[in-house]
């Protein structure tokens, strides 16, 4: 499993691209999902996180931006219809989808500069019973990859069978990748505004999180093992928890947002 | 152009062509039942209301149960995709995305049936569809509207077309006024009450709801939603199933399983409390006529009127059950009117609590007897001494401050003390001696503490007339001293360890006080740092260029000053 996570990510001959690109060629594309899309489709995530009344609504799932935006109102109608949600919903739902869908569409057409990186993903969630724990490496430019194929196939390898764990980490995945595509974007945007010139540039860019793959694996021997001390931190956890742990741990997280909230309120303020 | 446009769901004519769906995935372990009894079964002309709920309640999903498809969609197999889909989902067949293929459409269809059937008969919804599947919402939404509108999910078949509606519309209404609902976790029915809530489609009954038995771990008590069944209400009495009652209470007297079978059509506890409703039949016709001679008056009557009433009514005073005996002796003090209107209101609420019928009995006439505060006189034979000026408590007993005291007086007739624990009067062979306490009383305060017999301190009124005791009175009041000592010591303990656990508590709530606000300052620090890092580097790459420069110009100075030096020497050489 360990291997599957260490190959599945990496593309062919990254070590020699790594090399190469110390003469910082980069590629400028239009802005996109770095995912296996044709050129003017993206899959983005969406996420809901609502809280009226006494009713909250938590959810994440992928959109396709060029569906008509009908269906945002639509799918806010059904959604609340289905869960049993009070109507004024409808009106949340469907502003907040509509919201992040003009910040994406916001960033359509500007430059982002696709460095051949290599970044380390993290997964961290829990769907009703499972909790998934993972860090492994993505390719930032190979645009075949496909979010939705490795969570799928990361569920049937570690056998999970709560089917609504995959959706949850295509999402997070996507989400990962949407947040490098805009970090990439406002990079670029930085370095124009700033008149650093190209030192300036360099500089914010290595602000990223890049790595430097022949370092962070063994220089000695076979430059493709991990070193030893790594190994336990990429490996995927898939933990299944009763009820009570759930119970229990979403306390702790409500108690533990609700201090965070207040902190962060009078951090700001003072 | 030639499509089809899908046929809405088929009318009553083409019943035949109803066909069960033969299963061709290995997956599913729904039974394959051959053709014949399950075309039957649909089509057994027996009322709506039977034949949905044979198919409706069918035991568990994974045992059989017949997959109803409409003939429209017959084409449907596992393994292909046929004409119809391709035409009427042409964005996943034209390969223009690559996220929506045939591929994606097959997983997705699978996917949505197989869930639909794991569950058959209970609506799937579009939310809980695509929420276990790996897609853009976009594309199950048009995958799960196709399979919806073709009945491939979500579809339960029509027995009559024109009653199909109407068979639905009685199936919920009945679902919800036939009150047996099935917990979805235990499998009881739920007769009282049931917890419903629709983010996963379950119904708890009361034990498994207080359980916190929820299947799906996402719930929490707050998703669930009461619903109060509410029970048959039950039909009058009839003027013949009254007869029937009385003549079996007649024959039967106080065995109500017997009268009950009598009566034939009443749980017991309808029956006890039809009779107690009542109203007084020829029985009690005799005393209750003189009775309302006096209601105007109430309770101001004179002293005769009221013993006469109270010596008729002694029979039921001395009557062998004890709970009649104190009932009939408060009715006697308060008055025919307020005893009236006390049995009334206990008897509206029997019938609305339904139980514990002696309780609430007692509670209303103890609520009337509190009432007599408007009648304050002393209950002695002969002595009807106002107790307007007395205490509360002599108010409360019908008893004037000397007779409470009295060794003996007359009540009804007889020969009583007043008892200080029970607060009444007993009759005088209750009474040991001289002391002014009850027998049983006495007994049971000397067990209490843990005291041999016969020798006790009268606590409520401490006089020193007790010769008998005045031995051990000292020693007795000694040993209550030493017992409050100790008493004093245990609560002066616990308050110490109180006042401690207080202290520690709230050192620990500083503390954490503490820690969140280090936490904070960590983040503002660190936050600062951020904001200053690019300024920091800046400024270090300005300084290392200055230094550069200065260096330079150092340099180039020490140049100039060099050369300065040579034409200095070359002129005074020359000159």
């Amino acid at each position: 499993m360990k291997s599957s996570s260490l190959a599945g990510a990496i593309g062919a001959s990254s070590r020699e691209r790594e090399r190469a690109s110390a003469s910082a060629s980069v590629s400028s594309i239009k802005f996109r999902m770095p995912t296996k899309e044709k050129e003017k489709e993206s899959l983005i995530p969406i996420h809901l996180d609502l809280d009226l009344d006494a009713h909250r609504y938590k959810d994440a799932f992928t959109w396709n931006p060029h569906d008509p935006d009908s269906l945002v109102l639509s799918f806010a109608k059904r959604t609340v219809k289905d869960l049993e949600l009070p109507p004024t919903f409808v009106s949340h739902i469907s502003q907040s989808i509509q919201h992040q869908l003009a910040e994406f569409r916001s960033f359509g057409g500007q430059d982002m500069f696709i460095h051949e990186k290599i970044v380390p993903l993290k997964l961290d969630l829990r769907v009703n019973n499972t909790v998934v724990r993972d860090t492994f490496l993505w390719d930032i430019s190979n645009f075949e990859s496909d979010p939705e194929e490795f969570a799928v196939t990361l569920c049937n390898d570690l056998d999970v069978a709560d089917p609504e764990v995959a959706p949850a980490i295509a999402v997070a995945i996507r989400e990962q990748l949407y947040e490098i595509a805009t970090q990439s974007v406002s990079a670029v945007k930085e370095a124009k505004l700033g008149k650093k010139g190209r030192r300036g540039y360099e500089l914010s860019k290595g602000g990223n999180n890049a790595l430097d793959v022949s370092r962070y694996f063994g220089s000695k021997g076979s430059g493709v093992i991990r070193k030893r001390k790594d190994w336990y931190m990429n490996g995927p956890t898939v933990d299944v928890l009763t009820n009570e742990e759930v119970g229990t741990l979403e306390e702790l997280n409500s108690r533990f947002r609700r201090k965070l909230d207040e902190k962060e309120d009078s951090f700001l303020q003072g | 152009m030639a499509d089809p446009s899908p046929q809405p769901p088929p009318p009553a004519s083409t019943q035949s062509p109803l066909q069960p769906l033969q299963q061709l995935a290995a997956l599913t372990e729904l039974e394959t039942p051959s053709v014949a009894p399950s075309v039957s079964k649909p089509d057994t002309p027996g009322p709506t209301a039977t034949a949905t709920p044979e198919l409706i309640s069918a035991p568990s999903p994974a045992v059989s149960y017949t997959v109803i498809v409409p003939s429209f969609s017959a084409w449907f197999s596992w393994d292909e995709i046929h004409d119809t889909e391709r035409r009427l989902l042409p964005e996943f067949f034209d390969g223009k995305s690559t996220f929506r293929n045939p591929s994606s459409y097959k997983y997705l269809r699978n996917a949505i049936i197989s869930k639909f059937r794991s569950q058959p008969t209970s609506k799937l919804s579009y939310t809980e569809a695509r929420r276990g599947l790996v897609g853009d919402v976009g594309s199950v939404r048009k995958v799960f509207d196709f399979l919806e509108e073709w009945g491939l999910i979500n579809y339960t078949p029509p027995k009559k077309g024109k009653e199909e509606t109407e068979a639905r519309g009685a199936l919920g209404k009945k679902d919800d006024s036939s009150g047996k609902r099935i917990c979805t976790s235990c499998g009881a029915g739920c007769s009282l009450q049931c917890f419903t809530t629709a983010k996963a489609n379950m119904t708890l009954c009361a034990k498994c709801f207080v359980k916190s038995n929820y299947q799906r771990p996402g719930l929490s008590s707050a998703d669930f939603k009461r619903v109060d069944l509410l029970e048959e209400p039950r039909p009058d009495w009839t003027d013949k199933e009254t007869l029937h009652l009385l003549e079996a209470i007649l024959h039967y007297g106080e065995d109500w399983k017997k009268v009950t079978e009598y009566v034939a059509s009443r749980p017991v506890k309808d029956c006890i409390a039809r009779f107690v409703k009542l109203p007084f039949g020829e029985q009690f016709i005799g005393p209750k006529e003189e009775h309302n001679g006096y209601t105007e008056q109430g309770g101001d009557d004179t002293d005769e009127n009221e013993s006469i009433k109270r010596r008729r009514l002694s029979p039921l005073a001395d009557a062998s059950n004890p709970i009649m005996a104190q009932v009939a002796f408060l009715s006697a003090i308060v008055g025919p009117h307020v005893a009236e209107t006390a049995a009334q209101a206990a008897v509206s609420a029997l019938s609305n609590l339904g139980a514990n019928e002696a309780t609430d009995l007692t509670t209303e006439t103890n609520e009337e007897h509190e009432k007599l505060y408007s009648t304050p006189c002393c209950s002695v034979d002969g002595c009807g001494s106002d107790l307007s000026n007395c205490r509360d408590y002599h108010r409360r007993h019908k008893v004037c401050e000397a007779h409470s005291k009295a060794s003996i007086v007359l009540v009804g007739g007889q020969e009583q003390r007043f008892c200080q624990q029970c607060s009444r009067f007993h009759l005088l062979s209750e009474f040991d001696g001289v002391k002014r306490s009850c027998r049983n009383r006495l007994d049971l305060l000397n067990f209490r503490r843990r005291r041999p017999q016969s020798e006790t301190v009268n606590t409520s009124l401490s006089s020193a007339s007790h010769q008998d005791s005045a031995v051990n009175e000292p020693v007795l009041s000694a040993e209550l001293e030493i017992e409050e000592e100790e008493r004093e010591l245990e609560k002066s303990f616990s308050d110490i360890i109180e006042f401690q656990m207080k202290e520690m508590q709230e050192k620990l709530v500083s503390f954490e006080e503490m820690d969140a606000i280090m936490a904070r300052e960590r983040l503002q620090v660190q936050y600062l740092r951020d904001l200053i890092l690019p300024d920091q580097l800046a400024i270090a790459q300005h300084q290392h260029r200055l230094a550069m420069m200065v260096r330079e110009n150092v340099s180039t100075w020490e140049k100039l000053r060099s050369t300065n030096d040579v034409i200095d020497r070359g002129t005074t050489l020359l000159l």
